[in-house]
């Protein structure tokens, strides 16, 4: 094995646009509800619609990567079993210091699940509220009903999306951390597409196994 | 006030002490009882894998087989 196949590029490559896109959009949203100086309203604004439609296009052919190609069957490491419901609490025991060892039971952790299935099923919500603030009648008239008209639901929706992004910058916050403190080679091979020796060493002994994708 | 005014405001207020609080006990406080108390970071998990990490605590280097290796 010549090249250190940790996580393919496609796999990097989908995950670092998707890391631009979601710092670019918390911050220029974040502009959007705080301008927190002068004159960039349009800029932040454009900027928002331009990365929303990158990061949207990123997801699908991510998923279309995940079902259809060499990567098939990847998507099942997102699935939460009842054996991962059994491990959380020796996951949380020792991510909280009473544990030395960690408790591994699939490729990902139970939370880990939790967290990446969050991402993918809050960017599809967040697409939605988003565009329905761009194309209100068109997309909010079947539910505007009980809010009490279309502008009021629009109005829900932007407040629906604020809350979304706030879950979107925690769970990544902590994603970020966990990702440095347990696997930090990992994560500069996922971010900065570093190799390193022992990280190809893991990943042979996995394939080994039989249990990595 | 009407109650989408409320979750707005509730919703900045949650949302940035929610956040400022994961940063501070994740990021702060965790991590320097990694780095620093317990040294897991650098043993567990620098120690497998030839890497180099600068912070500013000082300059860690992680060698498969050996244990702590912490340079101020």
């Amino acid at each position: 094995m010549a090249e250190l196949h940790y996580a393919a590029k496609p796999r990097r490559l989908a995950h670092f646009i998707h890391l631009i896109c979601i710092i670019g959009l918390t911050v220029s949203g974040l502009y959007i509800r705080f301008p927190f100086y002068h004159g960039g309203m349009e800029f932040m604004k454009w900027t928002h619609y331009v990365l929303m439609y990158i990061v949207g296009i990123n997801l699908i052919l991510r998923i279309i990567y995940c079902l259809f190609t060499v990567d098939k069957g990847a998507y099942k490491d997102l699935a939460i079993g009842w054996k991962d419901i059994k491990n959380t609490p020796a996951v949380l025991m020792y991510y909280a210091h009473m544990k030395d060892d960690y408790p591994a039971v699939a490729n990902y952790a139970s939370l880990q699940k939790v967290t990446y299935d969050v991402f993918w099923v809050l960017l599809l919500i967040q697409g939605f509220t988003g565009f329905a603030l761009m194309w209100r009648v068109e997309l909010l008239s079947w539910c505007a009903g009980p809010f009490g008209g279309v502008a009021i639901a629009a109005a829900w929706m932007r407040v629906f999306h604020y809350i979304g992004m706030w879950i979107f910058v925690i769970f990544t916050t902590i994603h970020a951390y966990l990702s440095v403190h347990e696997g930090f080679p990992i994560m500069m091979h996922w971010v900065f597409w570093k190799e390193f020796p022992g990280l190809k060493d893991e990943w042979e002994s996995h394939l080994k196994e039989g249990n990595a994708h | 006030m009407t109650l989408l005014q409320k979750v707005n405001i509730w919703s900045d207020i949650i949302g940035f002490s929610v956040w400022f609080i994961v940063i501070g006990v994740f990021w702060i406080f965790d991590f320097f009882l990694r780095v620093v108390v317990t040294g897991q970071f650098a043993n567990t998990v620098l120690g497998k894998h030839d890497v180099k990490i600068k912070t500013v605590l000082g300059e860690y280097k992680g060698k498969p087989g050996e244990k702590l290796a912490h340079k101020h």
